[in-house]
Parts: structure tokens; sequence; C-alpha cells
């Protein structure tokens, strides 16, 4: 190509390739701001989320602590479940979800017991109780009991998307919940 | 007291933004750029036309096999192949064989490849812990090979050839440093427990002080204290860390000359301007010649800067794209970090939120030292501009820490919709 055909085209391009650079970014940066917001959204409103069971506390489900799937539970204010007893040390033991129960790794010199027993890590099963000195916890997880398939194409696709558009409902709660910016 | 969804609602909040707006804007800009190169010689560059063709293709077949395989963040990923993309057609245009953006496409596809590995290891591993020391002793053996075999390159001897082919092994042990790092501070352990994964971060910066690759060094050293503290919290011994960093490097630049004429330069580059202050004077001279709107691809004179393609091509960019088209670039890893920081936010465990962190750190450090270092802001190290700069090393490693993030996502996708469905589960009758 002639050296000042291209010089003019380079030049041209050059508005071309900013205005690219600044749709590519404000739409991503919009779309960031609205995935956040509904992932946030989610957290907040889906009861369960991040959870795995509870520790009902002396057996009863009035007093029931939630049990994220992995954490510290202690008499501190930075412990993930957040128990006070005089048994119960800042940071009495660290957990995490394992299938069928909680693996339970007690801090030094913590009272942690299952059945008797006592050691370096416990796999506590659903239903067990856990006891902390004169603390009693029984673990209840939740029921995995699925009632609708994983529908992968419903989730990143477009089909839903155009049935849902039909629903008056979904779009006034939506329109009250997530106001365009 | 906020109002509960219902699980239509719900439904609709597990959909993320659709991407085809952006997926277009980033084919746009592979075919033009591509495009433009291809018309600059006579004959027609049979090369930069291919690439016109095969750049839109990858990307869509690439999102298209991720995003219905592994339900990673489509728009993340969108992003990652655009910043590829912007370092294809600027070496298309400055290198001067085209060997080299052949190979960097090369390796852009290999990077892909890694993507995927880093979200396939994310979604199967579940017993990190197990894989802690082994993965450790394996990273510190293959960061001594260099000293043990390699070569000296650019004042560093942070290069191993294997076949012909120059291998960085630093570049990968980013990955596994964020890895290992992840692994032994996840469920917010106490402090003597931190110490091992301390003790392995601290070998690595030591290999690579031996190495003499300050960049990696620096880099290396950032990710371990902002996830030492992500994970416990501890202000004062991050604090104190940071300190002994600075002691370190205070007493780096009265013990080795090197790094003082590294400073000296950075200070005064005129005051030696045809040897240690060349390189950057001619970068600030490419920025300054590019203004806001650059001089135009292919119009530029990246050549005058010594490493344009690795270690200077922002100044390249801003030389031919102009300084309002870098700004942009900036904000788009800006948005990578903010996205990258929400998946981490999201994470249900403490291993994936401080893999997911360690990638956006590692991007955001990485980026700021690189592209101070271009600017005359802070003193120049040797490390590459994220996914963009020349280097096979470099954008396979970037690549395989994009897949660990976009794994992440993916967990955190599969997470949402077992949220979703045990609320409807609940509600049926």
């Amino acid at each position: 190509m002639d050296p000042e055909l291209y010089a003019i085209l380079s030049l041209a391009a050059r508005y071309l390739f900013l205005t690219l650079m600044l749709l590519i970014l404000l739409r991503a940066w919009f779309m960031t701001l609205r995935d956040n917001r509904k992932a946030r959204r989610l957290f907040e409103h889906a009861e369960r989320a991040g959870m795995v069971g509870w520790f009902l506390v002396g057996g009863k489900r009035r007093d029931a602590l939630p049990i994220p799937r992995e954490g510290v539970l202690g008499a501190s204010r930075r412990a993930d479940i957040r128990l006070r007893g005089r048994d119960i040390r800042h940071a009495h033991f660290s957990f995490e979800a394992r299938p069928g129960g909680l693996l339970i790794v007690p801090r030094p010199r913590a009272p942690v017991q299952v059945k008797g027993q006592t050691g370096k890590q416990i796999f506590l099963r659903d239903g067990e109780t856990l006891q902390l000195g004169k603390t009693k916890l029984v673990l209840s997880l939740f029921r995995e009991e699925p009632s609708i398939p994983f529908d992968e194409e419903h989730i990143w696709g477009d089909s839903v998307k155009e049935k849902d558009r039909k629903d008056d409902e979904l779009k006034i709660f939506e329109d009250e919940l997530w106001p365009d910016p | 007291m906020a109002r509960s969804l219902s699980h239509h609602a719900m439904r609709r909040a597990l959909y993320r933004s659709n991407t085809k707006v952006l997926m277009t804007g980033v084919m746009i800009f592979q075919a033009l750029g591509m495009l433009l190169l291809a018309l600059k010689t006579s004959p027609l560059d049979t090369q930069a036309l291919g690439m016109a063709i095969l750049m839109p293709l990858v990307t869509w077949l690439s999102l298209a096999l991720y995003g219905r395989l592994f339900r990673i963040d489509r728009a993340l990923m969108l992003l990652f192949l655009f910043l590829c993309s912007i370092g294809l057609v600027t070496l298309q245009d400055i290198a001067r064989s085209p060997e080299t953006p052949f190979l960097q496409a090369l390796y852009t596809l290999l990077g892909l490849g890694a993507m995927g590995m880093g979200i396939l290891l994310m979604r199967v591993l579940r017993r990190w812990d197990r894989y802690l020391v082994p993965l450790m002793l394996l990273s510190l053996a293959f960061l001594a090979l260099p000293l043990a075999m390699g070569s000296w390159k650019y004042g560093a001897k942070n290069w191993i050839e294997v076949g012909g082919v120059s291998i960085q092994p630093s570049e990968f042990g980013k990955p596994a440093l964020i890895l290992c790092l992840a692994a032994g501070l996840s469920g917010r352990p106490r402090l003597t427990k931190c110490l091992p994964v301390l003790g392995y971060a601290a070998l690595l910066c030591g290999l690579l002080l031996l190495a003499r690759d300050l960049g990696a060094l620096l880099l290396y050293f950032l990710t371990t204290c902002a996830l030492f503290y992500a994970a416990t919290s501890h202000g004062l011994l991050t604090l104190a860390g940071l300190g002994a960093g600075s002691g370190c490097a205070v007493a780096a630049y009265h013990l080795f000359p090197y790094v003082a004429q590294r400073v000296e330069s950075f200070q005064n580059p005129w005051s030696d301007p045809l040897d240690s202050g060349y390189q950057i004077i001619q970068a600030l001279i490419a920025i300054g010649s590019g203004g806001l709107l650059g001089l135009g691809l292919g119009r530029g004179f990246p050549r005058n800067i010594p490493l344009y393609h690795s270690d200077f091509i922002f100044a390249a960019i801003c030389e031919e794209f102009g300084v309002l088209f870098a700004l942009g670039l900036l904000g788009i890893y800006l948005v990578i970090l903010v996205r990258g920081a929400g998946i981490a936010l999201a994470a249900r465990s403490s291993f994936h939120a401080l893999t997911a962190l360690g990638v956006v750190i590692l991007i955001a450090c990485q980026t700021l030292v690189i592209v101070g270092g271009n600017t005359r802001m802070i003193p120049l190290t040797g490390v590459t501009l994220p996914f963009i700069s020349a280097g096979g090393s470099s954008v396979i490693s970037m690549m395989g820490c994009a897949g660990l993030l976009l794994g992440v996502s993916s967990i955190n996708a599969h997470d949402e919709w077992e949220d979703y469905r045990r609320r409807v589960a609940e509600e049926e009758p």
C-alpha cells in the first residue's frame, strides 16, 4: 500500500481503536458493578449460603449455630462460630466440612471430646455430639435432596432469559430491587 | 428488614451480564488491528492477514469451550484475551522479525491450554494440603535450576535452555507460590503454622536474589506479604515484614553495585544518557512523542528503545496508540482487579479465596512495577507487562494464573446454583 495512504488509514484508525478501548472498558466496568451487586444480593438472600449445617447447642433446635464450610469456633469475636461459655476458649477448635461430617482440629489444651474420645483430629459425623467441657453440641448437617437438576444451559445461555421476559411478577420485583444505575 | 427474594428472582440473579457486546468489541479490535498491519507492507503481510482471521476465531472458540465446560466468568476471560490481543497486535507491528509475533501467538495458544489446566486444577483439587510439600520442593528445585545450569542474560541468571527453548523458571514459580501460600495460610492458621510456608517464600526470594532477578523477587515478596495479611489479619507483623524488606532493599543498594546503578539511573537518567540512562530516556521520549492519541499503528519508532518488545512494550503502546489508549489499558487491568477481588470475596473456602486474591495481587503488582518503571516513577526492574509483553514463559504462566482465578469463579457459580437449588427445595410443598 502507498505509505501516504497507509498513514491516513493509520491516523484515522487511532480514533477507532480508542473508541473500541473505551467501549470495552466501560462495558466491562458496568458489567462488573452489576455482577458484583447480583452476587452480593444472592448471597444475602440465600439463607443457607455458604453453610453446611447447624450446631445444636445442648441438642436444642432453638439454639442453633450455623456452620460455614471451614473456620474456627471459639469465644472470640473473630471466631467464625462464636460460642460463649466457661469452658470455651477464644479459639477452641478449627473445623472443615468433609463429606458426611466435620473434621475438627482442637487447639492446644482446649477440651474437645466425641464419644469420650479426644485427639489431634476428630471426625464428627452427622448427628453425633461434641463435648466441649460442660457444653454439648450436636451436629446437624443439611440434607442434600436435589429436586431439580443443575441446568448449565439456562445459567449462562439466553433461553431462560427469553422465557422470563414474559414474567410480569419477576420484572416488577427486579425493578424494585435492582434499579439501573 | 430486607424482603426475601422469590426463587424466580434468585434464578434471575444467577445470570451474569451478557458478554456478546464485549466479545464483539474484542474481536473487532483483533481483526481491524491485524488487517491494518497486513496493509502496511506491499505485498500484503499474509501472517497478519491470517491472524486477523484466526484471532477472533480462537477468541470465540475458547470462550465457547471454557464457558460451556466450566461455567467460568466469561467477561474476565474476554479481558485476558483482549490484553493478549493488544500484545499480539503491537508485536506484529514493532517486532524486527515476523517470527516474534508468530511465536507469541503460539505461546498464547499454549497459554490457553495452561488456562484450561488451571481451571481444571481448581475444579478437581479437594485436598490441597496433601500436595503442599511436594509442590514446595518442586518449585524450589525448579527455581534453583538456573543457578546450576543457567546462563547470564540481561544481568540476571534466571534462564535455562531446554531443547533450544529458553525458559524462565521464576515465571512458573509464580502460580506455584500462590498455590502454596493459599494452601499453607488457609483456614486461619496460628502463627506457628504459617512459618513453613513463609520460610518457603523466603527461600524462593533468596534464590531469586542469588540469580539477581530483582523484579521477580519484588513480586514474590509483595505477594507473600499481601496474602499473609489477608489470611491472618496480622497488621503489625505484615508491616514488620514490609519494613524488613525495605531494609534489605537499602542494604542491597549499599552492597550490590548493580542495584545502586539502577537507582542512580532512575534518579537522573540524563547523567549517562548513552549508557545506563539510554533505555529510560528513549522510553520517555516515545511516550511523549505519542501524545494523547498516538502516532498511529505502524508509524512509531519503538525500536529505538532497548527491549521494546518485552520490558518497554508499554512505552511502545503509548507511542503508537496514545496515552489515552494506554490509560484505558490500565483501566482494563483495574477491572480485572475489581472482578477478581469480587471472585475472591464470593469464594466459600479460604483456600479458593486466597488463590483468587493471590492471582489478583500478582497481576496488580506486576503491572504497577513495570508501568512505574517505564514512566520513571520507580526504578526499573526486569518484569513483563502481564499478558502483553513478548515472552513464552511469561504469557504461559500468567495464563495459568488466570486459569486459577477463572477456576475459582467456576466454583462460585456452582455454589450459587446449589444455594438456589436448596432454596427451591425448601419452598416446594
